[in-house]
């Protein structure tokens, strides 16, 4: 009976290492507190459950502090990122537009086409409002448009690939129909958390 | 510019047992057993009040020997005040979850 109560404390002692560990530095003191306080539980098993909330607290404080400070990269690093994630999709757009005006491209094939890689053009556009004019934010309807948008970029470009329209390679695909998508996703957040922000203060 | 949002249920059971004794610290611990919140719902929201100058901690040496030091708690004015306008009038069992976790 007594090892197994000892088995319990201990392993409340480890995960609240391991919290202490895993938290934000400027939480620190507040997993130190829980740690000091498991000390005045009186049972095992209460001991145990108050360690898993340790765990608990440090994960999601180590979240939210991630979330946080991705709002303060660099705005040349935000640039470089849009530009590899956005910038094969405007081109796209370009060309696609190019030879369905010129017809070389039938309507059936490039009206479906241009529209999905638009997230492109508006993506960038995005980018740059989101770089030069950090005052603004997007407002809700914008980020359901964009959202549609992006899943509508995903779908046709599966749908591409599926279809064997164009020789796609699996790195077309990650360029044209993953990470444009994906970057769309990390401007929304950021502008999300900008609308937040006073509320966090 | 603050947004004014409700507090939680959470939030208001906690407010409330920091103001019954609004000038005493009170433990980590302590709070758990009065509210009934487990340790990774109570210890967020002790930091976010923190964190907006509602609630004051420090160290307290442990009373027995050999012990490592507590963090206490209490509310400052302006929790105190915050906690006057968020608890309503009529607070007080409804509240209180019952043993099985659920709200009555």
């Amino acid at each position: 009976m007594r090892s197994r109560k000892t088995a319990a404390r201990a392993a409340a002692a480890l995960l609240l290492k391991h919290a202490a560990w895993a938290s934000p530095r400027n939480r620190k003191q507040w997993l130190q507190a829980m740690a000091h306080e498991v000390e005045h539980v009186p049972d095992d098993a209460s001991a145990l459950w108050w360690a898993l909330g340790s765990i608990f607290v440090s994960y999601l404080e180590r979240a939210d502090n991630m979330s946080r400070s991705s709002t303060s990269l660099p705005p040349w690093l935000l640039c470089l990122e849009m530009v590899v994630c956005l910038g094969p999709l405007a081109w796209l757009f370009t060309g696609a537009l190019a030879m369905t005006g010129r017809g070389v491209m039938p309507l059936s094939f490039g009206i479906p086409l241009v529209s999905a890689a638009l997230l492109g053009p508006v993506g960038l556009v995005l980018a740059l409002r989101t770089v030069f004019f950090k005052g603004r934010s997007v407002g809700p309807i914008t980020t359901i448009i964009l959202t549609l948008l992006a899943a509508w970029t995903v779908l046709e470009c599966t749908e591409q690939v599926l279809q064997g329209a164009f020789l796609w390679s699996w790195r077309d695909y990650v360029l044209m129909a993953l990470l444009p998508p994906l970057a769309v996703a990390h401007l929304l957040q950021i502008n999300s958390q900008r609308r937040a922000a006073p509320a966090i203060a | 510019m603050e947004r004014n949002r409700r507090p939680s249920l959470h939030t208001l059971l906690l407010l409330e047992a920091l103001s019954k004794r609004p000038r005493a610290w009170q433990y980590g611990y302590e709070l758990s057993q009065i509210t009934g919140l487990q340790s990774g719902t109570l210890y967020p929201i002790l930091m976010r009040l923190c964190d907006r100058g509602l609630l004051e901690s420090q160290w307290k040496a442990a009373v027995q020997p050999g012990r490592p030091p507590r963090h206490v708690y209490r509310l400052t004015t302006a929790g105190t005040a915050f906690a006057r306008r968020a608890i309503p009038a009529d607070a007080g069992s409804q509240r209180r979850p019952a043993p099985d976790g659920e709200f009555a």
